[in-house]
């Protein structure tokens, strides 16, 4: 009873501290009238846009805001906005995947790609007119490795030498394998060879941050318009939370008469009813990420279009659980699919397909499409599957422990998962469904914990390697620890095979251990991503990492 | 009325410090880490949780909440790194605010006028057409008026923007959708409280005075008649106040009730603390200072508790 004073004067504290909350809240209000004109401005004039044909203002809907606008933060989607928009990095991809260069002009790598040198270009300025200089690629890298930034794609930056020791306190940061011999000039030194290090290049953590405003210390700088500068061909001109991002042309890009909007916004949007409604009554111009039913609703529609996303969705099997740590029951279980079966249900967005490595990642030696590249990694054969069944000792599934199908409860995977289950059943075999809230799912597949999961996995980077190195020996996400040594060992050859039609052999010949011999995973299908786009915007490219590119689109009358 | 008030000010804390114990053990109990979503490797997940403090035993992480809370630090977000909990609060709250204000006049006016014509008109028609009204209008949920009106008057007939709060224009469909259910109830209960006033004696007693009919209306019989709509205010306040989920999705208001969805999905432990913590106030804080009001108009109330 002593306490009971403190405690009835902690509670009366804290009633004003809400006290002091309520009465912010008026202040907050009236100093708000003055930004939201700015929207309006930025509302109305793209409705009109089309129609007189004088400021070029674009709005376009993004998904509900997450993340920080930091290279070296919390880089949820919306930063791939200001990335792709505002931030040239060291190359680029034209439509083909062709790497072509773009804040570097030049590049060499040593013979087995373990030191590479990038010469950046001499007319690369940030949207305040300095120069881009080495120093601000280095800035990004030293900030990511602080543990305390909780960087998202720090482990990308492990590549380095150094680097790891560095995050983890056990070595310095300035004995890391980045060296800036001059402002133009940037040298990475690998911890062992990387072969595609040119795509790695393309992630957040490379990307350059302003060495004037971007620093750890000050941790607002990224979504304050004056200090998160643009070198790309847009920098952030507006910014409100959870309501829209805008970015205005870079005016020092090189290329600045290719910029031809005034404005580009992003405005935050969740529902998929608001997003259509909004775009049938011109309040945005791009619906991107439009419902899988606008496909219908816009056939035959100018406004249609659609990007090839480099994901594939696929089956994990956990090989140290019975009974699939027999190989032939892993393998009964994947013929019997039929993903045009699954297909059919889900939607006419979504593609069969049998590689892991996504079947629209285009090759980097001839363009083709990996998944002609690679043919069927599975057959779709109910009997071989019954044989393969009855092989392993569990003839029309007699024998079989209880199977439980795991899956997030999200979107079309409660379908997928009945789809499943009733052609599993044909094996005689009744597998148990499981939903699971997303971020549960999530934490219990990386635990091992899960005897089937559905698991999607989106590229990262545009290699084969994005998807392949995910079941090396070691790798964090190896959540079933697979451990094939032929597998390793091709991996390892193929990080320094600096030979491109090489090197992809290599690749194929990985992937058809981990799908066809050894069967750890059964891929799915893969899928695009729908847009509305204003028939009058035209010029937009459909870039290599599965979206479309509005960068040097223009609108016409 | 002092002693009242200190003993409804007490309540009401108390209510809150519960609140805040039992978010927190929820939060604690929500499967599912909310640095885990992105897939980073084991070590970067151990740097990440000791930075957010939440490898410490709960007990510990409860107090230093509590501690944090009574500087008035609701601590930063775990998906929006970097922002303050009170910045992003006073940030959402100000649309639902706007909304909830236009809201709150629209039920009143139209609520109150329309309670009133309906115990005054005396054709049975009229009455039964009203009732029907109103039942409709207490019984559609809001999301599917909310969904008509966004696709007859936004998407057809085109005559009201749908997106965001922008401009005068984007708050006439929301505000009825969301008003649509308080109208009726306010003026479901005016009417049936201005019936039961009206046969009071001391307004016969007016009308043999030979007061004029405004007179009567408003000094004698609305006085009076409001006390139960006054009553259901606090309530209606709070819920405007707190946004509704479906309106602010669906016309893309940037709202409180939209954030707090969010946060609960994304795992924003801080995010869904904060926002629970000022919901609960602002519904405490409202009843609070309708029961006041109340006693104020009816000084027998506060006897009673």
């Amino acid at each position: 009873m002593k306490n009971f004073k403190k405690v009835i004067a902690a509670l009366l504290c804290s009633a004003m501290v809400f006290g002091l909350v309520a009465c912010g809240d008026n202040a907050g209000n009236s100093s708000n009238t003055g930004s939201s004109n700015v929207t309006d401005a930025a509302a109305s004039g793209s409705t009109e846009t089309a129609t007189s044909g004088d400021a070029k203002n674009i709005i376009c809907s993004e998904q509900p805001e997450n993340g920080e606008y930091d290279p070296a933060g919390a880089t949820a989607y919306v930063y791939f906005d200001l990335q792709s928009y505002c931030l040239e990095g060291l190359i680029d991809y034209d439509e083909e995947g062709t790497v072509i260069p773009a804040a570097a002009t030049s590049w060499e790598a040593n013979e087995d790609g373990s030191v590479w040198t990038f010469h950046l270009k001499e007319d690369g300025y940030w949207s305040d007119g300095s120069k881009v200089t080495s120093a601000d690629f280095l800035n990004t890298i030293t900030r990511a490795l602080d543990p305390a930034k909780g960087a998202w794609y720090v482990d990308a930056l492990f590549l380095i030498k150094g680097a790891s020791d560095a995050f983890n306190g056990t070595a310095s940061i300035d004995d890391i394998g980045v060296e800036c011999p001059d402002d133009l000039t940037i040298i990475f030194t690998l911890a062992s060879p990387c072969a595609n290090f040119l795509d790695y290049v393309r992630l957040p953590v490379y990307m350059p941050s302003n060495v004037t405003y971007a620093t750890n210390a000050d941790e607002g700088w990224d979504t304050d318009v004056t200090k998160n500068l643009g070198n790309g061909p847009y920098h952030m001109s507006d910014y409100k939370s959870g309501e829209y991002i805008t970015f205005a042309p870079n005016e020092y890009y090189s290329d600045r008469d290719a910029v031809k909007f005034d404005t580009l916004t992003f405005k935050f949007m969740d529902d998929d009813q608001a997003k259509t409604s909004a775009y049938k009554t011109g309040e945005i111009d791009i619906l991107s990420g439009a419902p899988y039913y606008v496909e219908d609703q816009y056939a035959d529609q100018a406004d249609l279009q659609s990007a090839d996303v480099l994901v594939t969705n696929y089956i994990l099997f956990n090989i140290n659980m019975a009974p699939f740590d027999d190989v032939r029951v892993r393998q009964a279980f994947a013929l019997a699919v039929s993903r045009q079966g699954i297909c059919d249900v889900i939607g006419s967005c979504y593609t069969p397909s049998t590689t892991f490595v996504a079947a629209n990642y285009k090759s980097k030696v001839d363009g083709t499409k990996w998944s002609d590249l690679q043919g069927a990694l599975l057959d779709e054969n109910i009997e071989a599957a019954k044989q393969l069944l009855a092989d392993a000792g569990y003839p029309n599934g007699e024998g079989l422990p209880t199977i439980t199908y795991t899956y997030p409860s999200m979107s079309y995977e409660a379908d997928v998962a009945q789809v499943l289950q009733a052609q599993w059943q044909q094996l005689g075999v009744t597998v148990e469904l499981n939903a699971m809230e997303y971020e549960v799912y999530v934490d219990a597949r990386r635990a091992g914990e899960l005897q089937l999961a559905r698991h999607q996995w989106t590229g990262d980077y545009n290699d084969p390697a994005t998807w392949l190195d995910m079941y090396r020996d070691g790798n964090s996400q190896n959540d079933i620890s697979w451990l094939n040594d032929e597998y390793n060992q091709i991996m390892t050859e193929s990080a320094s095979e600096m030979d491109t039609a090489a090197r992809q052999a290599l690749l194929q010949e990985a992937e058809k251990i981990l799908v066809s011999e050894d069967t750890v995973i059964c891929p799915l299908f893969t899928t695009k991503s729908l847009y509305l786009v204003n028939p009058s915007i035209t010029g937009q490219t459909n870039y290599v990492m599965g979206y479309l590119d509005f960068r040097f689109a223009d609108i016409t009358q | 009325m002092v002693k009242y008030l200190i003993k409804r000010i007490g309540i009401g804390v108390l209510t809150l410090f519960v609140l805040v114990a039992i978010t927190f053990a929820m939060t604690k109990l929500m499967p599912g880490s909310p640095l885990q979503s992105k897939n980073v490797s084991g070590e970067v997940l151990e740097k990440m949780e000791e930075k957010y403090g939440l490898n410490k035993p709960v007990i510990e992480q409860f107090f230093i909440y509590c501690k944090n809370l009574l500087h008035g630090d609701f601590g930063t977000s775990y998906k929006k790194v970097g922002t303050e909990v009170t910045d992003i609060i006073l940030s959402r709250i100000q649309p639902t605010l706007r909304l909830g204000i236009v809201t709150f006049i629209l039920t009143l006016v139209v609520g109150v006028s329309a309670g009133i014509a309906m115990a005054k008109t005396k054709s049975n028609f009229i009455r039964g057409l009203w009732l029907s009204g109103l039942t409709l209008g207490v019984s559609v949920p809001n999301f599917i008026v909310a969904l008509l009106l966004l696709i007859i008057f936004g998407v057809q007939l085109r005559w009201f923007p749908v997106l965001g709060l922008d401009t005068p224009m984007n708050y006439v469909l929301p505000a009825i959708a969301q008003g649509l259910y308080p109208i009726s109830a306010v003026a479901r209960l005016t009417q049936t409280s201005y019936e039961d006033v009206m046969r009071q004696d001391y307004v016969t007693m007016a009308k043999a005075k030979g007061l004029s009919s405004s007179a009567i209306t408003f000094r004698h019989i609305l006085k009076n008649a409001l006390l139960p709509v006054i009553t259901y205010m606090g309530p209606m306040v709070a819920f405007l106040l707190t946004g509704s989920v479906v309106i602010e999705n669906l016309y893309t208001i940037p709202g409180i009730g939209k954030e707090f969805v969010n946060a609960i999905s994304n795992h924003d432990y801080t995010l869904v603390m904060g926002i629970t913590i000022f919901i609960g106030a602002i519904i405490i804080i409202c009843n609070m200072i309708s029961d006041l009001i109340c006693s104020f108009v009816d000084p027998r109330i506060k006897n009673t508790l």
